[in-house]
């Protein structure tokens, strides 16, 4: 109900004209407090950290919105509470209880003044969808989820209400905001991950809690979460209402306040019987489909050659996907160019925290993914999920993809079952290969060797591992920036600490310093190294033009897993790094070395190299 | 009537001891030391280690928060031109406080429970005490700077919000800034280092805010120091 | 010798000038301050009782310069201050409060400072009450408790910000009395709105409006401010800014008065009318 309609009933209703002034009056004052500033700025700060590094998807963010108004709701209950303890904080109770207006009144309007702040949410609410329509959002966003967020401040206005009203002292807003903190996570905690993993989501005691997130530890989509957030709203609603009816029966007129109590319990009964009813077999049958048999349900499109399908709310994002691909390829002879690409997305399989799939539906998936691994996927396929970074993210996101692209190019072992050698492969390894090898590396490779079989192999000294890396790192400006960053961050070779006032010189081992955030297959398996990644981030410095040209007139030779990155530096205009060992040599007297690190750390156990 | 003055502060603390707690509000830290002894009793045992550190830090917030009160003076108006220096009653009234604060600290970390290894145990009681001793004395100078600013000198209602609101902002805090951070988290010592600072520095706040009322600034000060200034 | 020496004393809050450039000289005996509210006279009260410095100008107060740390606490050992809304701890009894303020004023033999308690409450005539609870005690008696204390100690100087407000008339003659025992041989500064007061009491009386210092001088010459222009009629005065009808039945009017008008002696507050002008002749109207 607008204002100026409340005006219009005021003027027939005595009782009300003062009401509504008097909530203008309290409302403004709220509203200029500069506590409830700092919780919007909190509010703001804390949706900016939930969101700034991830893509927006508008059905995940909705629940980030409501979930970051909680602080600017907490800052209305110490405002409320101040404004409703005011009078009998200064001694001012006697002298306002002569005035015509009653105790009655003066309450309902603290209440109705709460109008101020929830605007003022809304406000802070729109100022997050500016924020995350900068970065063309995809999704739908939910009404029940976006609005517990302007409810909850209501809510906790009321409470604050009703502590001031009850028991007037300054301390017990605070007091009141952590032991609501406290039982919020309380509340949350099998969502927050400590239930365990894949727990079902049965239980749904969390519901009662403020603000549900989907998680906090793992990047859980939302579309395999039932969240009853109407449910949840009414539930929200209904408390409001019981607390604001509570707060009024501190001035008597208790009869008159049954009807609202009773309504306000009725709704927080009723949604909280929703929000407890698991998710009918049937919703739960049809999550499980979307997961199992995503091809019924994707939009796909085929870009130079690769496949893109993703989940219709998600199509926009094949653009994002196909950016650093096609960078990739670009640079790949065009006859060496891998075929029948095809980036698919999905859901994962691994959370942490309760979902709503069944348990059986997540061993299958399991299942699939580990035969899958062992014989590979065809046609190709990078599974992408349903998150993506932004700023200085993005890069960590892209580059998994371009790296995928590279791999494929290169023909470096796309499942486990090229990780099997043959005695023929495994001779040719032992020969020239393992003669490229540092001679630490070697002794480990040969245990691989004895094996017959690896684990894992390792790219190191091999000239298409420093193809691969180039091509990736030089798809998208966002590869190349954080391929620079990240070489910047962590310099190749030894490094330094200190140690109650003596330095040390550390080596921490050859491992690839950069993890792309959605990995490609294999990504586990195929191990880059440190040596080839800083190759790789020089060679930006130099036009992509040029150096594209050098591998795509040695590109057969770069392909054979027998040349070794020493043979192509020279065209590469590249200056082979120094050994760990002359690196060592070359210390000042007063470093001391980490014998420990450097033992240890300088080889790949067990790694033969990749064939 | 005054004796010599050093042994006559000492005498004069001494004599303030009784007047003083009758005065000082202690219903709040009371209450919120009840709650807190609640919450902890709930949920503690049993807990794996991080989350039974968080119910202490919660406990040792609440506990703070009503802390924050105890330096509230209805009558510091009225006192604010005796010689006996603020920092005194000041420091008188933690003095009778910690003794207090610190029994309830003991009652909650026994009530905490030991941590057995497979949870992730031992309790790093020591650093835990220092984050909680940290947030009182953070809770106390906030009580001090409210006393200042707010007409009626009561800065308990100040200190509340401003400790809320420095702690959501440390939550805040980008990586290698963090100053709340799990027991595993191999940075734990170091940022224990900053917890200390950060005490050294609220300690700083709460005896440059308790300087005696009606300093003049430095510039009138000097002023007073040269010998032509001073009337015969 | 003054004991209060101001000078040129400046004091801003943010962009509000509560005093713009006051200067008076105070010695022994009872200083009044006359001012409408917003005056700057508790502001000034309260840098003369040293619990705020000024923006500028200079300030001595019995030989000392409160601007030094050492002189601030010499000056608070030997001064007694009474505020315009004293707080109190309501759970103490009257006497446990007073004894409080004695042990921060230093005085920690507790034989002598029961002795001087007792001594302070009988001279505001609290002696009866002084084991009764302050939240148990009326206004009045709340302002001869904050009194009391700010007699502990004989103190050289008594800053007293409307120590009469909510006395009833005894109350008052007493205080009166009380102050005129005290003033023969310390210096009393004490802010009131009862022109009556300063009429009784105080030989010298500073007029202060808008921050500034008005006049300074006798009650006499305060009153003579509005000598010829105070005078009686039968009828209401048109052309007076004040007129009112007294308990004698005839009007008694302030302003410009006409040729053959009855002119009267004029009182204090006529001069303090006079002084402020229109302000004052709308404010007190």
């Amino acid at each position: 109900m607008s204002v100026a309609a409340l005006d219009r009933i005021a003027v027939r209703v005595p009782g009300w004209a003062v009401a509504v002034q008097l909530a203008r009056h309290e409302g403004l004052r709220m509203v200029r407090h500069p506590i409830l500033w700092v919780g919007g700025l909190l509010s703001l700060a804390l949706f900016g950290l939930l969101t700034w590094q991830s893509a927006p998807v508008l059905h995940r963010d909705d629940v980030n919105v409501a979930g970051a108004l909680l602080p600017f709701a907490a800052a209305t209950l110490i405002v409320a509470n101040l404004a409703a303890s005011r009078a009998a904080r200064n001694g001012t109770d006697e002298l306002y209880n002569t005035a015509p207006a009653s105790r009655a009144l003066r309450t309902l309007s603290q209440l109705l003044a709460l109008a101020f702040p929830v605007g003022v949410s809304l406000t802070v609410a729109g100022a997050m969808f500016v924020y995350m329509f900068i970065d063309a959002p995809v999704g739908t966003p939910r009404f029940a989820e976006l609005a517990a967020g302007p409810v909850s401040v209501a809510l906790l206005g009321a409470a604050g209400v009703t502590v001031g009203q009850w028991k007037p002292h300054p301390g017990l807003g605070p007091m009141a905001v952590v032991v609501i903190m406290a039982f919020e996570i309380l509340l949350i905690q099998p969502v927050i991950g400590l239930a365990g993993t894949n727990a079902e989501f049965t239980q749904r005691i969390p519901w009662f809690a403020l603000w549900i997130p989907l998680s906090l530890t793992s990047e859980v989509p939302s579309e395999i979460v039932i969240r009853p957030g109407g449910w949840h709203l009414l539930y929200l609603v209904g408390l409001a209402v019981v607390v604001a009816a509570v707060a009024l029966a501190r001035d008597g007129h208790r009869a008159r306040l049954v009807p609202l109590l009773v309504a306000g319990a009725a709704a927080a009964v009723l949604g909280s019987i929703g929000q407890l009813t698991p998710a009918s077999s049937a919703q739960r049958a049809a999550l499980a489909s979307l997961m199992v048999d995503p091809e019924h349900y994707q939009v796909c499109e085929v870009r130079l050659g690769v496949t893109y399908c993703a989940y219709p709310a998600y199509a926009p994002w094949i653009d994002r996907w196909a950016a650093p691909i096609e960078g990739a390829l670009a640079r790949i002879p065009p006859n060496s160019r891998p075929q029948r690409l095809v980036v698919r997305q999905r859901f994962g399989s691994y959370f942490e925290g309760p979902v709503d799939i069944p348990q059986s539906t997540i061993r299958e998936l399991e299942r699939d993914r580990r035969r899958e691994e062992r014989l590979g996927a065809w046609p190709p396929t990078f599974w992408t999920g349903t998150s993506w970074g932004r700023g200085e993210t993005e890069g960590e996101y892209e580059v998994g993809l371009a790296l995928w692209a590279a791999m494929e190019a290169v023909e470096l072992p796309s499942n486990r079952r090229e990780l099997v050698l043959t005695d023929a492969e495994t001779e040719v390894i032992r020969g020239e290969m393992l003669q490229a090898l540092p001679a630490k590396q070697r002794v480990q490779a040969e245990k691989g060797l004895r094996r017959g079989r690896s684990y894992y192999c390792t790219t190191l000294g091999q000239a298409r591992g420093l193809a691969a890396l180039w091509i990736a790192a030089q798809s998208t400006p966002e590869t190349r920036g954080t391929v620079r960053r990240v070489a910047s961050d962590t310099p190749f070779g030894v490094n330094f600490y200190e140690h109650e006032g003596q330095r040390f010189a550390y080596y921490e081992g050859p491992f690839m310093p950069l993890y792309p955030l959605v990995p490609p297959p294999m990504w586990d398996r195929v191990q880059f190294v440190d040596s080839e990644f800083h190759y790789a981030a020089s060679l930006l410095d130099r036009p992509a033009d040029e150096v594209a040209e050098v591998f795509a007139q040695r590109w057969d030779d770069v392909l054979q897993p027998t040349t070794s990155t020493a043979h192509v530096l020279d065209d590469l205009g590249l200056t082979p790094h120094p050994t760990i060992e002359d690196q060592v040599a070359a210390l000042p007297d007063d470093v001391k070395v980490d014998r420990g690190t450097l033992r240890g750390g300088t080889t790949i156990s067990d790694s033969i190299p990749c064939f | 009537m005054l004796l010599d003055p050093m042994v006559s502060r000492g005498r004069q603390t001494l004599q303030l001891v009784r007047p003083t707690a009758k005065a000082m509000p202690w219903r709040p830290v009371i209450w919120a030391a009840a709650l807190a002894v609640v919450y902890v009793w709930k949920e503690a045992p049993g807990a794996y280690i991080d989350y039974r550190v968080l119910v202490l830090r919660v406990a040792a917030l609440l506990v703070c928060m009503g802390a924050a009160f105890v330096l509230d003076d209805a009558t510091e108006d009225t006192i604010s031109h005796v010689p006996s220096p603020l920092l005194l009653r000041r420091a008188l009234r933690v003095a009778l406080l910690l003794p207090l604060a610190a029994a309830i600290w003991l009652f909650l970390v026994n009530l905490a429970g030991d941590v057995a290894p497979r949870d992730g145990g031992p309790l790093p009681i020591g650093d835990v005490t220092l984050e909680a001793g940290t947030l009182l004395v953070t809770a106390l100078a906030a009580a001090c700077v409210g006393s200042r600013v707010t007409s009626d000198r009561l800065g308990g209602i100040v200190a509340a919000p401003i400790l809320l609101a420095i702690v959501a902002a440390a939550l805040f805090l980008p990586g290698n800034f963090k100053i709340i951070i799990p027991v595993g988290d191999p940075r734990w010592a170091n940022v224990h280092n900053s917890w200390r600072i950060a005490l050294a520095v609220a300690l700083g706040i709460f005896v440059y805010v308790n300087r005696s009322p009606g300093a003049y600034r430095t510039i009138s000060r000097i002023r007073a120091m040269r010998p032509e200034s001073r009337p015969i | 010798m003054s004991n209060v020496t101001v000078e040129r004393v400046v004091k801003r809050y943010g962009s509000t000038k509560a005093l713009n450039g006051v200067s008076f000289e105070a010695g022994s005996g009872i200083t009044g301050l006359l001012g409408p509210n917003g005056a700057g006279k508790t502001t000034l009260l309260r840098i003369l009782a040293t619990v705020m410095a000024p923006t500028s100008g200079e300030v001595a107060i019995l030989g000392r310069n409160p601007a030094s740390p050492r002189d601030r606490l010499e000056i608070r050992r030997c001064l007694g201050y009474m505020p315009q809304e004293p707080g109190f701890h309501r759970n103490f009894t009257a006497f446990e409060f007073v004894d409080y303020v004695a042990i921060l004023k230093e005085m920690t033999n507790r034989r002598v400072r029961h002795a001087e308690v007792m001594r302070v409450m009988q001279s505001v005539g609290l002696r009866d009450v002084e084991g009764r609870k302050i939240k148990a005690l009326s206004g009045g008696m709340r302002r001869r408790v904050a009194l009391a204390q700010a007699l502990l100690g004989s103190p050289e100087l008594l800053i007293l910000d409307e120590p009469t407000a909510g006395l009833d008339p005894e109350q008052r003659l007493r205080f009166r009395e009380t102050m005129s025992h005290l003033s023969e041989d310390r210096s009393i500064v004490l802010s009131t709105h009862q022109t009556e007061d300063v009429a009784a009491l105080c030989p010298r009386v500073i007029v202060m409006n808008h921050g500034t210092a008005l006049f300074s001088g006798t009650p006499r010459e305060l009153a003579d401010v509005a000598r010829g222009a105070v005078w009686l009629s039968a009828e209401r005065a048109s052309e007076a800014y004040l007129s009112y009808r007294t308990g004698e039945g005839h009007y008694r009017n302030i302003g410009r008065a006409p040729a053959n008008a009855e002119l009267v002696d004029p009182t204090v507050e006529d001069g303090y009318l006079m002084l402020l002008g229109d302000e004052a002749f709308v404010e007190a109207a």
